[in-house]
C-alpha cells in the first residue's frame, strides 16, 4: 500500500535550483553548446538515442546537457518526450544492403566481397591517454588523406557496378523527367551470401527472403508487427515468431546489461560461440508511405550499426549448420550491436532445442530486466520516502523479536520446570 | 464524384505518362528534397520570388513534429521488426490559387523550415509551367550536391580499407 | 471547386484542452463538459465536436470504425488526413467507433469488450449530435457521482437495456462519449442508469 507524503515543496524547489546551478558549473567556463555535444560526444548522443528509442541527435544532445552527462537520466528525459509526440507512420523496413557504409568488417572472411573498411574505430588503438587533448587543440582542417590506390578505386567501382535497385528504367524512356540521373547509394553484397549459397547457414531467414520476393509484403503484414510500445510483453516470448518483439526490446535495452549478457554466454552460461560474420555502420535511407500519398517516400538518412554474428549449431532442431544472431542499433554503437546479436541468438534456445544453462537464454530474465528506464525507476524509487512502510517493517520485527524472546523465555521456564520436575521427581523417588 | 481534396497521389499534370510513373518521379523528386541541405532550397525559392513566379500558399497541416517507427529486417533481409522511433517534421501546403494542388514535405529531424519549403516545392513541382525551371535550376544542383556528399564520404572511408593477411608461423614447420 | 476543409490552428493546444475535458467527462459521468471551441467556426465535413475528439484520441495506431452519419468521402478524408487513423470495415474490430447521430448506435455488445487481463482493450464509442437540452428523468449513479445525477439527454430506444448489460460486464465493457452543442458527457462502464 502506498501512503502519500506531503510537504517539502520549498526544499525540493531549492534542490532543483541547485541541480541546475551545478549542471551549469562555474560561470567563467563557457557553456556547452548542443552542437558541441552532438559532434564531440557523439557516442554519448548515439547511446541516448538507441536506448531512448528515439532517433534525433539534437534532442539527445539537449537531454545529455540537461542531465549533466548522466546518460541514463538523459535516456529517461528523451523517452518521456517521445510519449508526447503523435506517430505519423511506420517506415518500410530499412534496406541495410544499400547502407552508405563508413565501416564494414568481417571477422570470418578476410577477402570480403566489396572489401573491408575499418572506418573510424577504437579497435587497434593503444588506449593511451592523449595528453595533447588537454589544451584547446586547434581543429585540424586537413581532411582524412585519401590514398587513391588501385584497391580503393576497385572498391568504388565494385560498389558502383552493383546496379542500384531504385534506378528507374522507365523515367528516361517515358520522356517525362529525367530522375534516372539522381544519385543512389549502391547495394553491397552480404558477407554471409556465400554461406547461404552453400546451404551452411540456417534456412529460416533466407526462406523468408525468397518468400518475400514472390509476393509484396502488404501493409497489413507490416502493421501486424509486434510493438512493445503499444502492447505489453506477454511471456514466455520464446517462440520463433516472438523474435521481432525480442529484437525491438533488445534494440532499446541497456548497453551494459546486454554486454553482460553477451559476455556471460561466451564464458559458458549459455551455448553461443559467435563469430562476427559482418559488422556494418553507415547511413541508410528511411522511407514511409504517408497517409495522403499512396507511394513510398524517402524522408532522410539515419545512421545505424548492424551486426550479424554466426555460431555453430550441432543440436537436434536442425542439421549441423551455422545459426545467426542479429543486432541493429541507432547510431554508432558496435559494442551494443554485437552484444545484441549474441543475446538474440542466445534467446533462441527453445527454438533450437538447446538446454538452458544460463540467464542469457531466458527471455523473461533478459527482456524484463534489460530496460534501464524500468530498472532504474524501480531500483531508485527506494530512495523516496517510505516512512510508513518502514514503520510497518519495524513493528513487524519488534513483534517477531518479542515473540521469539517470549518463546525463549517460555522455553527456559519450561526447561527449568522440566528440570525442576525431574529433580523433584528424583527427590521424590 | 467528390473532389479529391486529399488525394495528392496524382500530380496535376495531364501529360503524365501514367500514374505509377508519375508517382515514381514525384517520389524521386521528394527524396532529393528530403536529402538536400536547406540552403539550395531557399536559394531556389528566392530566385522564383525574384522572377515573380512564387505563388502564395496556405498551410494545410503543420509544420509539425511527430514520430515514425523505424523498421529493420532480421539479418538485413528477413522478417521485419521495430527498431525504434525517429523524429520527423511534416508539412502540407496548398497553393492559394490552385487549391487542388497539395504539396507534402516529410523530413527526418526537427526541421520545420525544411519541411515547409519541401512542401511548397512539391506543390510547385506539380505545376507543369514550372517544370522546366525545376529540371534546369534545382534538380541538377541537388543531385550534384548529393553525389558530391556520397563521394566525399566514400573517399574518407576508402582510406581505411584494409587487407588482412593470414601468416603461417615457423614453429609448425618441423 | 469545393472548399477544402483545412485546419491549421494550434493542434497541440486544442488536443490538450480537449483531453482535459474528456478526462473530466469520465471522472464526472453524465455531467456535460465544455469542449474547446477552436474548430467550431471551421467549415468541416463532420460535427466539430466529433472532429475535436477524434483529433485528440486517434492516431495512426488507432483502428476506427465510422458509423452512420459519417459516410461522406470528405469526412473520411478529413479524419484520415488530420489523425492518420486506420479505418476498419467492421465495428467489432475498432478501438474507436465514431457515430454522427445518437439515434443509430451500433450494438454495444458487438464492440470490443476488452479481456479480463486487459479491460482497457475495449472500444470507446463517440456519439455526435447529442441534444443536451432534454432530461428524460433517467438517473445515473456510480463512481464520480455524488448520489445521483439526471442523464442529460434522451437515449435511443433500447439503449438502457444494452447499457445494463454493458455495466454488468465490468471490468470489461465499452465506454461512451456523447457530444453535441459544444459539450461532451462521459458514460463510463462503471455508471449505472436507472429509469
Amino acid at each position: 500500500m502506498y501512503v502519500a507524503v506531503k510537504g517539502g515543496e520549498k526544499a525540493i524547489a531549492a534542490a532543483h535550483r541547485l541541480l541546475r546551478q551545478e549542471r551549469r558549473g562555474p560561470c567563467d567556463i563557457p557553456e556547452l553548446g548542443l552542437d558541441q555535444i552532438a559532434h564531440q560526444l557523439k557516442f554519448a548522443v548515439d547511446r541516448v538515442m538507441a536506448e531512448a528509442s528515439l532517433y534525433c541527435p539534437n534532442l539527445a544532445a539537449l537531454a545529455i546537457k540537461q542531465a549533466a552527462g548522466d546518460l541514463q537520466e538523459a535516456i529517461f528525459l528523451l523517452r518521456a518526450y517521445r510519449t508526447t509526440l503523435p506517430r505519423f507512420a511506420a517506415s518500410l523496413p530499412l534496406e541495410t544492403d544499400c547502407m552508405r557504409q563508413s565501416r564494414r568488417i568481417s571477422a570470418t572472411w578476410k577477402d570480403l566481397p566489396g572489401g573491408q573498411i575499418l572506418g573510424s574505430t577504437f579497435d587497434y588503438t593503444h588506449r593511451l591517454l592523449d595528453r595533447s587533448l588537454e589544451g584547446n587543440a586547434s581543429c585540424d582542417p586537413a581532411p582524412c588523406a585519401v590514398q587513391e590506390t588501385a584497391d580503393n578505386k576497385a572498391f568504388a567501382c565494385a560498389a558502383e557496378s552493383q546496379e542500384s535497385p531504385e534506378t528507374p528504367e522507365s523515367a528516361g524512356s517515358a520522356g517525362f523527367r529525367d530522375t534516372g540521373s539522381f544519385p543512389h547509394p549502391p547495394r553491397l553484397p552480404r558477407a554471409s551470401h556465400a554461406l547461404e549459397q552453400e546451404g551452411l547457414l540456417e534456412r529460416s531467414w533466407s526462406a523468408y527472403e525468397q518468400e518475400r520476393q514472390g509476393r509484396m509484403e502488404d501493409a497489413q503484414t507490416l502493421a501486424a508487427i509486434a510493438d512493445i510500445t503499444r502492447d505489453p510483453l506477454e511471456l514466455p516470448c520464446d517462440r520463433p515468431e516472438d523474435r521481432p518483439l525480442r529484437l525491438q526490446m533488445l534494440a532499446r535495452a541497456d548497453e551494459g546489461f546486454l554486454l553482460g549478457m553477451a559476455y556471460s554466454t561466451q564464458r559458458g552460461f549459455g551455448a553461443v560461440h559467435p563469430f562476427t560474420s559482418e559488422l556494418r555502420r553507415g547511413l541508410v535511407e528511411c522511407s514511409i508511405v504517408p497517409e495522403e500519398l499512396d507511394f513510398p517516400l524517402v524522408i532522410g538518412e539515419l545512421e545505424v550499426t548492424e551486426c550479424v554474428t554466426i555460431s555453430r549449431y550441432t543440436g537436434t532442431a536442425l542439421d549441423p549448420c551455422l545459426t545467426q544472431g542479429y543486432g541493429l542499433v541507432f547510431g554508432n554503437n558496435e559494442r551494443k550491436a554485437l552484444s545484441m546479436s549474441i543475446a538474440d541468438r542466445a534467446l533462441r534456445a527453445r527454438e533450437m532445442e538447446e538446454e538452458e544453462t544460463g540467464p542469457a537464454q531466458n527471455p523473461e530474465f533478459v527482456l524484463l530486466h534489460g530496460d534501464n528506464v524500468d530498472a532504474s525507476g524501480f531500483v531508485q524509487h527506494i530512495k523516496l520516502p517510505h516512512y510508513v512502510d518502514f514503520q510497518a517493517e519495524l513493528s513487524l520485527i519488534r513483534e517477531l523479536r518479542k515473540a521469539r524472546a517470549n518463546k525463549a523465555q517460555d522455553g527456559a521456564k519450561d526447561g527449568a520446570a522440566k528440570e525442576g520436575t525431574e529433580t523433584s521427581g528424583g527427590a521424590q523417588a | 464524384m467528390q473532389s479529391q481534396a486529399y488525394d495528392a497521389g496524382k500530380p496535376a499534370q495531364d501529360s503524365a505518362p501514367n500514374e505509377s510513373d508519375a508517382q515514381h518521379i514525384r517520389a524521386e523528386h521528394l527524396r532529393l528534397l528530403a536529402l538536400a541541405e536547406e540552403t539550395p532550397l531557399e536559394a531556389f525559392l528566392d530566385s522564383l520570388d525574384e522572377q515573380g513566379l512564387l505563388p502564395g500558399w496556405n498551410l494545410a497541416r503543420g509544420p509539425e513534429a511527430g514520430l515514425v517507427m523505424i523498421r529493420g529486417r532480421i539479418g538485413g533481409q528477413g522478417q521485419p521488426f521495430n527498431v525504434g522511433e525517429a523524429l520527423v517534421t511534416r508539412c502540407c501546403v496548398r497553393l492559394s490559387k490552385e487549391q487542388d494542388i497539395l504539396g507534402c514535405g516529410y523530413v527526418l529531424g526537427e526541421r520545420p523550415r525544411h519541411a515547409e519549403m519541401m512542401a511548397v516545392l512539391d506543390a510547385l513541382w506539380q505545376k507543369p509551367d514550372l517544370a522546366p525551371l525545376f529540371d534546369k535550376e534545382l534538380d541538377p544542383v541537388l543531385a550534384r550536391a548529393l553525389q558530391a556528399r556520397y563521394e566525399a564520404d566514400r573517399a574518407q572511408s576508402a582510406a581505411t580499407k584494409v587487407d588482412f593477411f593470414t601468416m603461417v608461423r615457423g614453429e609448425d614447420k618441423d | 471547386m469545393q472548399t477544402p476543409h483545412s485546419w491549421t490552428g494550434d493542434t497541440v493546444s486544442l488536443c490538450q484542452h480537449c483531453f482535459r475535458a474528456l478526462l473530466q467527462a469520465l471522472a464526472r459521468p453524465c455531467q456535460p463538459q465544455e469542449l474547446p471551441g477552436e474548430l467550431a467556426k471551421e467549415s468541416l465535413p463532420l460535427p466539430w465536436e466529433l472532429a475535436s475528439i477524434a483529433l485528440t484520441l486517434c492516431d495512426q495506431s488507432s483502428a476506427v470504425y465510422l458509423g452512420s452519419g459519417l459516410g461522406s468521402d470528405d469526412a473520411h478524408a478529413w479524419l484520415r488526413f488530420y489523425t492518420g487513423m486506420n479505418l476498419v470495415q467492421s465495428p467489432c474490430e475498432a478501438d474507436f467507433v465514431l457515430v454522427g447521430t445518437p439515434c443509430d448506435l451500433p450494438l454495444l455488445a458487438s464492440l470490443k469488450q476488452g479481456t479480463a487481463t486487459y479491460p482497457d482493450r475495449s472500444a470507446t464509442l463517440v456519439v455526435a449530435g447529442t441534444d443536451f437540452s432534454a432530461q428524460p428523468g433517467i438517473l445515473a449513479s456510480g463512481p464520480g457521482i455524488r448520489n445521483t445525477v439526471p442523464l442529460p439527454f434522451r437515449p435511443a430506444d433500447g439503449f438502457l437495456a444494452q447499457w445494463r448489460d454493458n455495466h454488468d460486464r465490468f471490468p470489461m465493457g465499452v465506454d461512451v462519449f456523447f457530444c453535441g452543442r459544444g459539450q461532451v458527457a462521459g458514460l463510463p462502464r462503471t455508471t449505472l442508469l436507472s429509469a
